[in-house]
């Protein structure tokens, strides 16, 4: 009876020492599995986000200046739209003013564009007479003829004339706003075009843009002298033709 | 010429009114000087990115005029420089532009600007590529007088630079000559074409006289890669593959006045890619390529092309055993390593053409009609100049290379000849082309004999060189070409009493003297023996095929 007991006893030792074996191996598996998919997430999430920050990234230099842009037009067209809502606003604001404050900012914007010409066009002169005696005297004598400065200082001359004619205007409610509101624009104006003007500059101050100005001027001469290769025809087949 | 009922054609009017109104061209030419004052300015600056800039600029701006005035470039021809008056009328224009851009070479290389000088040697090579496809007024179809005088002022301070030993600038004007006239030749302008070669040959002397094998190399090159054009195209007219190939022997021989060190890699870079086989423009990978070119065109039944290729090989070949002579006898003054290229380049010319004559004689054509008749003809006639040049080159160019060995022969080099001649006399056999096995036993048996004379290490050599000759003789024994075998049995019968004499006089006290012949001739059946894992070609054209009682039947006949 005992050996029979024993047996038992020793047979279930057997399968408890089994059934333990079986569990241990079963958690370090599913431990392991467990670290692999926890592995895998990571992995996963990590080559995701670098393939997003390397779509931004590369959007981004690809559409920035588009992006720039808009941002100004957006920011533009808010200004204008809080300007028009709060028109009376404004209206009644500058009433409440002294007199001679709008007229004396005319003619101070009037001035500062005046001296802006005045500033940018002698310095930018300088610059370039300096290039032209390194380089070639031509420089010089296109940079006087350049279409692009000659409508900026134009703008220019324009909005100081305008300014200054705007501090003559009665100082009636409406008229107030509006020379403000004019007058403060064509300051901006103004700076986006000293912003143009000196990149100009810049691009006059460099050889290669004037070789390829040279160039292009090439060009357009070869171009009139095919039209006067064309033209050249013998007087029987000019008949012909005719 | 003018057309009927017209007083002038339309080029001749538009060239009488550009030059009555010279003006015409002022903004141009203003807008040229201004581009060449910034390059002038910045290249005292070594602002190269502007120069460079500028200088595109010009050659872009001249490459647009030119292609403008096509057909009514006032331009003297080689017509203009042998007759009439010697003032002659050149285009302002580019005159003009082409002194400015010069001057600025010169000064660039007077002061050691090589960067300038290269960046203009450039534009200059694509302004005269440009003007390729351009007409003068008054020049013959074969030669382009504005390709001419865009290279003439390029060459002018390339040669300056050369004389200063500026390699860069001399090696850059090399290469650019070459695609000038790799150009050129493409549109048959064959008088230019040549006169580029001269200029070619020129700047190799620079290289030659200064001793620099890389520069000697590019302009050998330069001609090397035009001949290449000449076959691969296929373009054969008025001589210039004759003339390339003459200019490559002036320069060869030029060169080998040197004596170099054996194994000196300086003979490899300075005219390797005319001799030397592993380069594509090697002499002998030239004729593989016309060759094969012929075959291609003969399987497509393309009759134009292969009248062409028929041309190239014949102008190719003409002569050329003259050209080996030269450059193999300048190599045996100095002994140089050259002799073994000129050994592998006849011996694969040799090859290529017996390959040839078999294709030849299976692919006659049957003369059915008038045409087909024609073509026979003209396949014979062909047939025929191979063979002749072929049995010249096989026939006699070793043995005047030999001559031209200053005694005592030390060069190992020659030792290559032999086996050479023995494995062309072998393949003409299999080729069933028994003059030039003649040729090759002639050849053997003339440097057997002179190799009594003027011993090659001992007189023993004489009986070697022989040996040879019983080779290709063993061997026709085996393929029962009867003719050859009595040839080489004649020769070798001729040969013996004069060695016995020789060995008399050498030694006119000894008891018995050694039939070295013989010896030799039996120790070929000792080698047949021996397991050679190493075997080259030639001798396994030779060991490969006999068996020690064919060399046992010779030698009973002998």
């Amino acid at each position: 009876m005992a050996g029979v007991v024993n047996s038992v006893f020793a047979r279930l030792d057997t399968y408890r020492r089994f059934l333990l074996d079986r569990w241990n191996l079963t958690l370090r598996a599913t431990r392991t599995k467990a670290k692999e998919g926890r592995e895998w997430v990571l992995r996963r999430f990590t080559a995701v986000r670098t393939q997003l920050r390397v779509v931004l990234l590369t959007w981004w230099y690809a559409h920035r200046r588009r992006a720039f842009w808009a941002c100004c037009i957006v920011v533009s067209l808010a200004a204008a739209v809080l300007v028009t809502w709060q028109w009376s606003e404004l209206d009644s604001y500058l009433s409440s003013l002294e007199k001679p404050v709008i007229s004396e900012l005319a003619i101070g914007v009037g001035a500062a564009i005046t001296g802006i010409i005045a500033i940018a066009f002698s310095l930018s002169l300088f610059a370039i007479q300096q290039v032209a005696d390194r380089g070639t005297p031509a420089t010089v004598q296109a940079y006087a003829r350049d279409p692009v400065l000659n409508v900026i200082y134009w703008i220019l001359a324009v909005l100081a004339t305008s300014c200054f004619a705007a501090a003559l205007l009665k100082v009636a409610t409406t008229y107030r706003t509006v020379t403000v509101v004019v007058g403060l624009l064509a300051l901006i104006l103004s700076f986006i075009l000293l912003n143009i003007h000196f990149k100009r500059v810049v691009k006059f101050a460099d050889p290669r843009y004037t070789v390829s100005r040279f160039y292009k001027q090439g060009e357009g001469q070869l171009k009139r002298l095919k039209m006067l290769r064309d033209s050249i025809v013998p007087k029987e087949s000019r008949s012909s033709r005719g | 010429m003018p057309d009927r009922g017209m007083a002038y054609t339309p080029e001749q009017l538009r060239a009488s009114v550009y030059r009555d109104r010279p003006y015409i061209f002022n903004g141009l030419r203003h807008t040229l000087s201004e581009l060449l004052s910034i390059a002038r300015t910045y290249s005292a600056l070594q602002k190269y990115e502007v120069t460079l800039n500028a200088l595109n600029a010009i050659a872009k701006l001249l490459a647009g005029y030119l292609s403008i005035r096509d057909g009514d470039l006032m331009m003297p021809s080689s017509i203009h420089a042998m007759f009439g008056p010697t003032e002659f009328e050149f285009d302002t224009v580019l005159t003009e532009a082409l002194e400015g851009i010069s001057e600025l070479n010169k000064a660039s290389i007077r002061g050691g600007d090589i960067q300038l000088s290269l960046q203009i040697i450039d534009i200059l090579e694509y302004l005269a590529i440009q003007s390729v496809g351009i007409h003068a007024l008054f020049a013959r179809p074969d030669e382009n007088p504005t390709t001419a005088f865009i290279r003439a002022y390029m060459l002018g301070p390339v040669q300056d630079g050369a004389v200063r030993g500026q390699d860069d600038v001399i090696m850059s004007g090399a290469r650019a000559l070459s695609s000038i006239a790799k150009a050129l030749l493409r549109k048959n302008q064959y008088l230019t074409v040549r006169t580029s070669i001269d200029e070619l040959e020129k700047l190799a002397y620079f290289g030659i006289a200064q001793r620099k094998a890389h520069v000697t190399g590019t302009p050998v090159k330069g001609i090397a890669e035009i001949l290449l054009v000449a076959v691969a195209e296929p373009i054969a007219e008025r001589h210039t593959i004759h003339s390339a190939l003459l200019a490559e022997q002036r320069i060869c021989e030029a060169e080998m006045q040197f004596k170099s060190p054996t194994l000196d890699q300086s003979l490899r870079f300075a005219l390797g890619a005319f001799l030397d086989m592993t380069q594509p423009t090697a002499l002998a990978n030239l004729e593989g390529l016309a060759i094969q070119g012929l075959s291609e065109a003969m399987e497509k039944h393309d009759l134009v092309k292969t009248d062409a290729y028929r041309e190239v090989i014949r102008e190719l070949n003409d002569g050329l055993w003259q050209h080996f002579v030269a450059i193999g006898v300048a190599a045996a003054k100095t002994e140089s390593f050259a002799l073994f290229d000129i050994n592998s380049n006849i011996s694969e010319i040799a090859r290529q053409c017996l390959w040839l004559l078999g294709l030849l004689s299976r692919t006659k054509p049957e003369p059915i009609d008038e045409a087909s008749a024609l073509e026979r003809r003209l396949h014979e006639r062909f047939e025929a100049d191979i063979l002749k040049e072929l049995n010249w080159i096989v026939g006699a160019t070793y043995w005047r290379i030999f001559d031209a060995l200053q005694p005592p022969v030390k060069t190992h080099v020659i030792w290559d000849f032999f086996p050479t001649l023995s494995h062309i006399g072998i393949q003409a056999l299999d080729a069933n082309v028994p003059s030039v096995a003649e040729s090759a036993i002639s050849e053997l048996k003339s440097m057997a004999l002179r190799a009594m004379e003027k011993p090659v290490e001992s007189l023993q050599a004489a009986a070697r060189i022989a040996a040879f000759v019983a080779r290709i003789g063993i061997v026709a024994l085996k393929l029962g070409a009867q003719r050859i075998v009595d040839v080489s049995i004649a020769t070798l019968k001729e040969f013996q009493p004069r060695y016995l004499r020789k060995q008399r006089e050498v030694e006119p006290e000894a008891e018995s003297y050694d039939a070295t012949l013989l010896n030799e001739i039996e120790d070929f059946k000792s080698e047949l023996g021996i397991e050679r894992w190493l075997i080259d070609e030639e001798d396994a054209s030779f060991f490969g095929r006999v068996i020690p009682e064919d060399i046992d039947r010779f030698v009973a006949l002998l």
